[in-house]
């Protein structure tokens, strides 16, 4: 299911605000893609962890009508090989909006769409988009 | 005999097939296999003294002596590690190793405690009898000590895994995992995240922090307790609490070698015992309390060990004894371990100590056990 944040018109502010929570080495980055054209990126996580402070991701004028795209990338690789499976299912990735038109909203990524596991649960991707309508 | 000799054979099978396998997958410590704290409440393992060493969600253990059982395994035990089973909103890759805020937290490994329930049959002394006892244990690592410079190298691990994660995120773009694809096409899109994060995760040194967090703690303490319900000659309205017990390990590595393979280990342990298992005139049960206190030396070589452990018993109500034990053990295969013991144990009859069995570990991290 695709997943929409309402920002309206005008000039308030969007920010995105991202938590990971995994006991994996992560790192995240959000673009935001609008008019087919990417933005490449424009917030990322610093070390140690994945997560992503409150960001400005700009005016509901300039980022309505695109979506936000965010990836996050985790590595299970020094987990013992039994826990690694519960590891990725344990995985916490929000995103946290606020500036909009129905005010904060947070979404969750979608296990079924977003989440890309290797074959020996060593590294795991999400890549979730939100639209901004 | 015959049947005990067979689950040798069996192991030494399963050992030469692993040795076809790849490296890469885990180390031994990864697959040391908890003694639950119900065989060590009943003194039904080769060791007393047992630390919680394992990580891992769920662990089925079976200890089996090769003697008195035709080879099948006695004694059962199930061990599971509720944080396997949350979310952690929290949680970070240093922080589950034990740095968080830039301090490494010593009380940290707390959060990985174990629950578990074992199945152990003994008799009663003096008269032979048979009892069922069902145990019920948790246990954890109260605190580690590492040494100095561990915690530069966590962060350094980590600090490397992120950059490596990063060039990651820039390859998948330059392979074609960018945003248009995603937008048009989300099962493409996945398809070249999926081969290229698999062609990634089969880099030798895909993990960095794995090496730093096989560093043993200089020093750390472990505290368990058990309590057991136990059934008189099989029959169920006999049951009563049986044996309870509560205890301390302390222990100190010293490696031997700049590999991490080779240890020289120490631990001391401290131990409350409180026992039904003597009737007295009238035929009721008699509480009899137990005081231990002992410690056993350790040299380790790769996946061989070879051990010596004292126990002194000071008890409430009868003659004071000791437990005195030599033990070695081999790593057989994935989960399966060959463990010996030989010596004296506590009590002044029926107390050999002589030992020859495996030690056999089901786990995984996904609430079943699953043979392959």
């Amino acid at each position: 299911m695709e997943q929409k944040y309402v920002v309206g018109t005008g000039d308030a502010i969007i920010t995105l605000e991202v938590t990971v929570g995994t006991v994996g080495s992560a790192y995240c980055n959000v673009s935001l893609f609008k008019g087919a054209v990417s933005s490449g990126v424009i917030a990322e996580s610093l070390p140690p962890d994945g997560s992503i402070p409150e960001e400005p991701l700009g005016t509901a004028n300039e980022v309505g009508g695109g979506c936000v795209i965010i990836r996050t990338l985790i590595n299970f690789g020094h987990l013992p090989v039994e826990v690694r499976e519960m590891a990725v299912e344990r995985i916490v990735a929000e995103y946290h909006f606020e500036g909009g038109v129905m005010g904060p909203q947070s979404f969750a990524f979608n296990p079924e769409t977003d989440l890309v596991v290797t074959p020996n649960y060593t590294i795991a991707s999400i890549t979730s988009k939100i639209e901004l309508i | 005999m015959k049947r005990g000799l067979l689950f040798l054979c069996t192991g030494v099978l399963i050992h030469l097939c692993c040795l076809g396998q790849e490296p890469d997958t885990i180390g031994l410590e990864d697959l040391d296999i908890p003694i639950s704290p119900g065989f060590i409440l009943f003194d039904q393992s080769p060791t007393v003294v047992a630390r919680p060493n394992t990580t891992r969600a769920f662990t089925l253990s079976m200890l089996n002596s090769f003697a008195g059982t035709n080879g099948f395994p006695d004694n059962y035990g199930i061990e599971v590690t509720p944080f396997w089973f949350f979310r952690h909103r929290n949680m970070t890759a240093l922080r589950y190793a034990g740095l968080h805020k830039g301090r490494l937290r010593p009380f940290s490994p707390a959060k990985m405690a174990t629950v578990s329930v074992a199945f152990i049959n003994t008799t009663l002394e003096g008269s032979g009898v048979p009892v069922n006892n069902v145990v019920f244990g948790g246990r954890a690592t109260l605190l580690k000590i590492y040494p100095r410079n561990y915690k530069e190298k966590l962060v350094n691990a980590n600090l490397v895994t992120y950059h490596d994660l990063k060039g990651l995120a820039e390859t998948l773009i330059r392979e074609g995992a960018t945003d248009s694809l995603l937008v048009c096409c989300p099962e493409a899109y996945n398809e070249v995240v999926l081969r290229v994060s698999t062609l990634y995760s089969e880099k030798e040194d895909v993990a960095p922090l794995k090496a730093v967090l096989k560093t043993r703690p200089v020093l750390a303490i472990d505290g368990a307790v058990a309590g057991s319900i136990m059934f008189v000659d099989n029959d169920f309205s006999s049951h009563q609490p049986g044996r309870t017990g509560a205890w301390l390990t302390l222990s100190f590595a010293q490696g031997l070698n700049k590999q991490n393979t080779n240890y020289f280990n120490m631990y001391a342990v401290g131990r409350y015992l409180s026992e039904r298992s003597v009737r007295d005139a009238t035929g009721n049960f008699r509480v009899v309390a137990h005081y231990d206190l002992g410690g056993r030396m350790e040299l380790e070589f790769n996946n061989f060990s070879l051990g010596y452990e004292y126990i002194y018993r000071v008890s409430d109500g009868k003659n004071n004894t000791f437990r005195s034990t030599g033990m070695l053990r081999y790593h057989l295969a994935e989960n399966i371990y060959l463990t010996g013991a030989f010596g004296k144990n506590f009590g002044a009859s029926n107390n050999l100590v002589s030992l020859l069995g495996i030690n056999w570990g089901l786990s995984t991290g996904n609430e079943k056990a699953v043979i392959e």
